[in-house]
């Protein structure tokens, strides 16, 4: 049998097994524990959670379950189950109205129907998200276009003053008594006044 | 935070996220932003767009097609992204 294939062949096994080696010793995430358990008993922990916290819930834990997870862990847990949930109502509703409406226009294709219970889904999705979240985006995008229109005046501004003060920014620059570090202080004193420490 | 370490927390948000999504729909850039807020990181568009770009070209995540508006793109984690963030 030639050499090639065999080697050929044995490098995506040797690559298998060392995935398989790597993933075993692979430190699992500290919410893994949790994310384990049937969704029963995730439902009951995040009862415990909406109840007393954490600091109680980490015992109850490790009484019901036999392990204790860390505060981040529980943190971790409580933020993925919610946002779990979300993403299932959010699909029951998106796949309820293609069915539907596969049943009102049958002519509609799959893809299209998909497209449909796509944006559905990103709208129930958002809808039971907090609206405080919605409002610092839009606020972020409102301080970037001001600090746009700021810097384009500035510049505006700069260029004005810039042409006014040619003639004594010429002298500076062709100021032979001066280094580069003096002529750039110079014109920047000539065109913003002395500035301040 | 450097602006490196706060670009590594949005990936990293962008994926939990998107891990938490077990359905054969995506979340577009908009949806996605409005939910990295659970993760405590707010991100202008373009720099989600960006991260979610960078994400992809590394086999995270991959659009979903859509016939209609394509160019509003929509997002999934591929199983090589849930393995990432299994992992960490």
């Amino acid at each position: 049998m030639p050499a090639g294939p065999i080697l050929c062949a044995s490098a995506p096994l040797r690559l298998c097994v060392k995935r398989v080696f790597l993933g075993m010793i692979r430190k699992p995430r500290s919410d893994s524990p949790l994310r384990m358990l049937s969704a029963e008993k995730q439902g009951k922990i995040i009862e415990w959670m909406r109840s007393g916290g954490t600091g109680g819930v980490r015992g109850q834990v490790l009484a019901e379950h036999g392990f204790k997870p860390s505060e981040t862990a529980l943190g971790n847990f409580w933020r993925w189950w919610h946002m779990q949930q979300q993403f299932k109502r959010a699909t029951e509703d998106s796949e309820t109205m293609m069915n539907l409406l596969q049943q009102v226009q049958p002519e509609l294709s799959e893809r299209k129907l998909f497209d449909y219970g796509q944006r559905v889904f990103q709208l129930k999705a958002v809808q039971a998200e907090d609206p405080k979240t919605w409002v610092n985006i839009e606020r972020l995008g409102l301080d970037r276009q001001q600090l746009y229109f700021d810097r384009e005046k500035w510049e505006f501004d700069a260029a004005a003053a810039c042409l006014k003060k040619l003639p004594e920014l010429k002298l500076i620059a062709d100021d032979k008594g001066l280094n580069e570090d003096a002529k750039l202080l110079a014109v920047r004193e000539r065109l913003f006044g002395v500035t301040p420490d | 935070m450097t602006s490196t370490e706060k670009r590594e927390l949005l990936r990293i948000a962008v994926l939990r996220v998107l891990e938490a999504n077990t359905s054969r729909f995506g979340l577009g850039i908009t949806a996605l932003i409005h939910m990295l807020g659970a993760y405590g990181t707010v991100g202008a568009p373009d720099d989600v767009r960006f991260e979610v770009y960078y994400l992809h070209d590394k086999g995270f995540l991959t659009p979903v097609d859509k016939a209609i508006s394509p160019e509003n793109q929509c997002w999934r984690i591929t199983a090589e992204g849930r393995d990432w963030v299994a992992a960490h």
